[in-house]
């Protein structure tokens, strides 16, 4: 579903670039759950940003969906991104419109009318359990169900993937548990495709099938988590994170 | 005091309608003109959806050259500009050329900052749902920023009803014109002191109407 071939992100930062994400194969199947683990500043956001081109790769191809996105003009690249949908850890919700209405929006500018924008919205609130808040504002909404309405949104344009930039950062455990288990029903139910940042190794542990670990925009090591013994990393980034527990 | 409003009635609603006219017309000019402006100044600068480092820069160097002129060298700099718009440079339709020149890059400047405050990651989160720049800035920026471009626009109209005072003097008409005509040419105090409570009652409307509206529109 997801193939990223020799892809490498630099910031032009100072008098040398700064390279965010060493030059990395990576591949994700269809209806996999794949989780990005490192601790701050690994490049984990800049990795996951390069699968939708909210950044450019400075080398390398992008692949999602057999479609590659690397090379597609601003027009047709803004049709892929319907087939993506994302989340954040700040949610990122549009404050003067109601849940409702952010779930619309997708949908609105994807050049969808009529009815069937708000009886689509409606579906995907329902999908995630906040039909009851249709009509209240994010400011009227917990973390919790901002991020709940988010992933409505995300899900509105019905896309094969869903990119999660560390969508329980900004939440309590108790909240988290519930998050990923409606992340977990959409990957079950509708077969979406995720990938998941995050720092921290309960989350991805609870969700993840195959897990990549980022140290220094370099994917050190990564860890099949279906197997029934429990991960044997190798590399230095790895066993700190997985102590840190 | 009432003798004296009495006989200033005719040209106090005279003056009211002049004062009014110029004030409109600016406001239509910012809105108009100094809107796209703002978003324009915005969208070129480092950073945002349509970086262009030259054309920011010719766009913020025009703001600020204007807004640094005072107001009464901007009317007389302009005045063969306004002749050749309105076919005059008295009256309040000829005052209110120099005021639109002044009020464009003002309300450019305070649409900039409104949409400014609009957080990167709600454009990012539109970004990657696939919207246009037209849709990111009619449908997110815009909308998003609302209540702070309605204040902007009531900050502005404030000071263009004090800059119309201004453009009064050289011709324009207008309430502080009459102020000034009767208040210090022929010394009738009370007159000046009933059109600078006028001007107060105007100021303390259009500030309670914006903020009454900026309020409502402000879900967040
Ligand atoms: N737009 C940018 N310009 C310059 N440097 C950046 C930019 N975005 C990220 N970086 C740098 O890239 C590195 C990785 O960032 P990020 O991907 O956000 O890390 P993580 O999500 O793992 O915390 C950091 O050192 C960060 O400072
Ligand atoms: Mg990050």
């Amino acid at each position: 579903m997801i193939s990223l071939e020799g892809v490498a992100k630099s910031f032009a930062a100072g008098p040398r670039p700064f390279e965010a994400v060493a030059p990395l194969c990576l591949r994700v199947g269809s209806g996999e759950v794949f989780g990005i683990i490192g601790f701050s500043g690994a490049g984990k956001s800049t990795l996951l940003r390069l699968i939708n081109l909210l950044e450019r790769p400075t080398a390398g191809e992008i692949w999602v969906g057999g479609q590659r996105l690397d090379l597609l003009d601003a027009a047709a690249l803004r049709q892929a991104r319907r087939r993506i949908g994302m989340i954040f850890q700040q949610f990122n919700l549009l404050h003067n419109h109601s849940a409702l209405e952010n779930v619309c929006f997708p949908l609105r500018i994807a050049g969808l009318k009529g009815e069937a924008v708000a009886a689509r919205a409606r579906q995907c609130l329902e999908l995630v359990g906040l039909a009851d808040k249709a009509a209240h504002y994010p400011a009227q909404l917990s973390g919790g169900q901002k991020q709940r309405v988010a992933i409505a949104r995300a899900l509105a344009t019905e896309p094969q993937v869903l990119l999660c930039d560390e969508p329980t950062s900004a939440l309590d455990p108790h909240t988290t548990r519930e998050l990923l288990a409606v992340l977990r029903d959409i990957n079950q139910r509708l077969g979406v495709t995720i990938v998941i940042v995050s720092h921290s190794l309960a989350v991805v542990r609870a969700l993840c099938d195959r897990v990549a670990v980022m140290e220094n925009g370099r994917v050190v090591e990564e860890l099949d988590l279906r197997q029934a013994e429990p991960p044997q990393p190798r590399s230095d980034a790895a066993r700190r994170l997985f102590e840190a527990v | 005091m009432s003798d004296s409003l009495i006989e200033i009635l005719p040209d106090l609603w005279l003056a009211l309608g002049q004062t009014a006219l110029m004030l409109l017309v600016s406001l239509a000019a910012s809105v108009l003109l100094g809107g796209p402006l703002g978003v324009l100044v915005l969208l070129t600068d480092r950073g945002q959806l349509l970086q262009r480092p030259w054309l920011f820069a010719v766009l913020n160097g025009f703001i600020n050259v204007v807004r640094s002129f005072p107001f009464v060298i901007l009317i007389v700099a302009l005045v063969p500009l306004t002749r050749w718009l309105i076919g005059s440079s008295i009256g309040p339709l000829a005052a209110a050329v120099p005021l639109s020149f002044a009020a464009v890059p003002y309300f450019a400047r305070l649409v900039e900052q409104s949409l400014r405050e609009v957080p990167r990651g709600v454009v990012e989160a539109a970004e990657a749902m696939g919207a246009s720049v037209p849709q990111i800035v009619f449908k997110v920026l815009l909308v998003e920023a609302r209540s702070g471009l309605v204040l902007g626009l009531t900050v502005m109209a404030v000071s263009l009803l004090s800059y119309t005072a201004v453009a009064g003097v050289v011709g324009g008409g207008g309430i502080g014109d009459l102020a000034i005509r009767y208040g210090y040419y022929r010394f009738q105090t009370n007159v000046m002191l009933i059109t600078v409570a006028i001007l107060v009652v105007i100021v303390q409307a259009i500030q309670f109407t914006g903020n009454r509206i900026a309020a409502r529109l402000d879900k967040r």
